[in-house]
């Protein structure tokens, strides 16, 4: 129990350290809260365990996974594409974490348990919402409405912003607002010319930006510029991206308020009815296996979309014998992911005698377009694209004839210049997309696991196709030859957005949460992880959940001030 | 606490280093517990025995040579190969690999009389070109695009010369020979140019 007093009252208990967990406790303790964070998984320390630099041939399979042990400890993990021989670190062990589901409803949960979470591993694309997305649900009558909009979110969207640092390039495109940028990273030939081909044939309709992401371009808040060294999933020595490792926590840390303890599993949390609040957290201690409680005024459920609704559903009291804060019957209902894997790739003609110096992870993007103007008659909602123009070096010997050499002479020049489209697509509410304890299974700590019951919808099938179809209308407008589709069969999970388990609404009797991130039920509970999502938009989550964060924290500390919490 | 402590205390590197020649010794310095299991000059094959090493390090120079800069052999590809043998393929997988070996060598012995490490190049090159003609011919039908043509070709299950060609290059060009003097792979680039000029050697 090293580093923790039991007996104490923290003004804040925060249940995890990754991108939201991280943010409530720098806000927190920034705010003059003695803030305890429990995290799940053993520390980190950068020095040790970063490894962007280690060059293949020090790795055993050059790079390839070790293949037996993936097989054996993580047949789920190493199916997302950041677990690799280097990355496999910051991923669960399967067997440790078991999780079921039907044998006809796969899905891929996808979990960092360390300090940082999956900060660590995240795509790191970061896109601010809009009100064609707050005010989706209440349009479509689908779900329930989002309890705020876009000016809402808009002052704390430049609030995480401005500390995170995202760099990015200004469309002026109303879906997608534009927000405080540091200076884009740039576009290579392929997707210059890809560019210019979009705004010629598609008159603003569809554009290709350069991705904005949380990294850095230039000095930031103590935080060197990418040196474009590559496979950011593996740790950033320079610190140039944001996680909650290199830049929410050491901040946290530097008040003199932040007690972080690892190996810190959260079994449930512990109600009072007569005060109707949460009283206390019950604790495993990972390593040991003793099981201690820990109180603070105000708990901050950060531990993921999938973990915190398992949690809530693992608190049952007789006031909430289906899990805390649960008297609409939302908990763990309404599971989303955005669908992804259906797009297209060509060859881009051209700047035969260029190629990209430096390797910069990021691509680009091409914003929604579907029902943004125009309504689509056979589609809701919409998608939007990633993917990246370049031109591969000896790896196009992999596939091409030949040897000897003039074989090897012909990889020192590089492959035709290409262009992927890889799309990302809104996922619709659903009630029967659903997570319930498992009555049988229990992980290593003896805590029940969850049983996953989610299934794509016939919208996210349509936007999958749909996908195929303008990639390749796009690739055609900028000329490109070869065209070939992408069409990937991913189960739910895969995209590592899932969200909505506790959904927000305006509403205790269809939802968990108020317009805070607070729960309607028990008002010292505030869950700010993807859990809250009332629906999913089609772009990358991260920063939104760190905007609610933020706002949450603010609007406890405040109730705190005032008494009421 | 200041910043600085903070940072040291949750164990991120404090300083910020700016140049590429600082942020060399960064990645050099922390990175330096994650070293190669000792040398490579002391390499004791476990697949392979030293007619089938030997096999294997000739077929392996065939598709990549030595020319101003190191060939397969002196990349210690076959080294490479055998650690995936051992440690990466399945049984089945591994001896699959090795009965290609052997029949490459029988190739060899009914066509010239001498087993492939002893013959001569120019046999090799014709013995090699046979087996990829199969090779591709049985893959032909299956690939419909770029990415699925990649993946059956780098696929423990391929025809043996697919495996053989995509082990020994995908070995060659993650070695320091391969990434280091055949394509002057820069660690630290430090800036991003998504249209700089090529330089061809």
């Amino acid at each position: 129990m090293a580093g923790i007093a039991q007996r104490k009252i923290y003004d804040a208990v925060v249940v995890g350290s990754g991108i939201t967990g991280g943010y409530a406790a720098m806000e927190l303790t920034k705010k003059g809260l003695e803030t305890l964070v429990l995290e799940a998984g053993r520390p980190i320390s950068p020095e040790r365990d970063y490894v962007e630099h280690v060059p293949p041939w020090q790795m055993r399979f050059r790079g390839l996974g070790d293949r037996g042990a993936l097989a054996r400890d993580q047949p789920i993990q190493r199916t997302c594409y950041a677990c690799d021989e280097w990355s496999s670190k910051f991923f669960v062990n399967d067997r440790e974490n078991p999780y079921t589901f039907d044998k006809d409803k796969p899905f891929a949960w996808i979990r960092g348990r360390q300090v940082g979470g999956r900060s660590i591993m995240w795509g790191r694309h970061t896109y601010r919402w809009s009100d064609l997305d707050f005010e989706a649900n209440a349009k479509d009558g689908l779900g329930v409405d989002w309890p705020l909009r876009y000016a809402d979110a808009a002052p704390w969207y430049d609030y995480v912003e401005d500390f995170v640092g995202i760099s990015g390039r200004e469309e002026g495109l109303p879906q997608l607002p534009d927000g405080k940028f540091l200076p884009p990273m740039e576009l290579n030939c392929a997707e210059l010319a890809v560019r210019e081909a979009l705004s010629r044939s598609f008159g603003g309709e569809r554009v290709l930006t350069i991705g904005r992401v949380a990294m850095l371009t230039r000095e930031h808040r103590g935080r060197a510029p990418c040196h474009y060294c590559g496979p950011c999933e593996r740790g950033c020595a320079t610190r140039s991206y944001f996680s909650s490792l290199n830049a929410t926590l050491p901040e946290a840390q530097s008040t003199g308020r932040l007690t972080l303890r690892p190996h810190s599993v959260v079994e449930s949390l512990l109600y009072d009815a007569e005060a109707n609040r949460v009283e206390g957290i019950r604790v495993i201690d990972a390593q040991t296996h003793d099981t201690f409680e820990v109180h603070g005024r105000v708990v901050f459920l950060c531990a993921s979309a999938l973990e915190s609704a398992r949690i809530l559903l693992n608190s049952k009291s007789s006031r909430f014998p289906d899990g805390l804060a649960n008297s609409s019957g939302e908990l763990g209902r309404n599971l989303m992911d955005h669908v992804m894997g259906w797009g297209a790739e060509g060859k881009i003609p051209g700047s035969e005698d260029r190629v990209p110096w430096g390797r910069r992870n990021p691509g680009i993007y091409v914003p929604r377009f579907r029902n943004v103007k125009a309504k689509h008659p056979g589609l809701l909602r919409g998608y939007g694209f990633q993917g990246s123009g370049f031109r591969e070096r000896w790896e196009h010997g992999l596939d091409t004839p030949g040897f000897g050499a003039d074989f090897k002479h012909s990889l020192r020049n590089w492959g035709p210049w290409r262009l992927s489209f890889y799309g990302f697509g809104e996922c619709l509410p659903n009630r029967d997309n659903y997570v319930t304890l498992d009555p049988e299974v229990r992980d290593r700590w003896g805590i029940p696991s969850l049983r996953i019951h989610m299934k794509w919808g016939e919208n996210e099938r349509a936007l999958l196709k749909d996908m195929a179809v303008t990639a390749a209308e796009m690739l055609e407008a900028a000329h490109a030859r070869d065209i070939e589709l992408t069409q990937e069969d991913n189960p739910p999970g895969l995209t590592i957005h899932e969200m909505g388990t506790a959904r927000m609404g305006r509403d205790p009797k269809t939802s968990v949460l108020n317009s805070f991130n607070q729960a309607h039920d028990v008002p010292n509970l505030f869950v700010t992880d993807g859990s809250a999502m009332t629906s999913s938009s089609c772009v990358n989550p991260s920063i939104t959940y760190m905007m609610l964060t933020a706002r949450a924290c603010d609007h406890a500390v405040r109730e705190m001030d005032m008494g009421r919490i | 606490m200041n910043r600085r402590q903070a940072l040291k205390t949750i164990g991120v590197a404090a300083a910020l280093p700016l140049s590429s020649s600082e942020l060399f010794a960064l990645g050099r310095r922390t990175h330096l517990h994650v070293q190669t299991r000792g040398s490579d000059d002391r390499y004791i094959f476990l697949s392979l025995d030293a007619d089938e090493s030997e096999i294997l390090a000739a077929a392996t120079e065939v598709i990549l040579p030595e020319t101003d800069t190191p060939g397969a052999r002196s990349a210690k590809v076959p080294e490479f190969i055998d650690a995936v043998l051992t440690g990466w393929f399945s049984d089945d997988e591994r001896k699959r690999f090795l009965r290609g070996i052997r029949d490459l060598d029988e190739r060899a012995r009914s066509a010239d009389g001498a087993g492939f490490s002893s013959c001569a190049d120019a046999a090799r090159v014709r013995l090699l070109r046979e087996l990829e003609a199969e090779a591709l011919r049985e893959l032909g039908s299956v690939a419909p695009t770029r990415v699925a043509r990649r993946a059956a070709q780098t696929a423990p299950g391929a025809p043996f010369f697919s495996v053989l060609k995509w082990l020994t290059v995908f070995g060659y060009y993650t070695s320091p020979a391969g990434m280091e003097q055949e394509l002057e792979y820069v660690e630290f680039p430090g800036t991003y140019d998504g249209c700089a000029p090529l330089r061809i050697r």
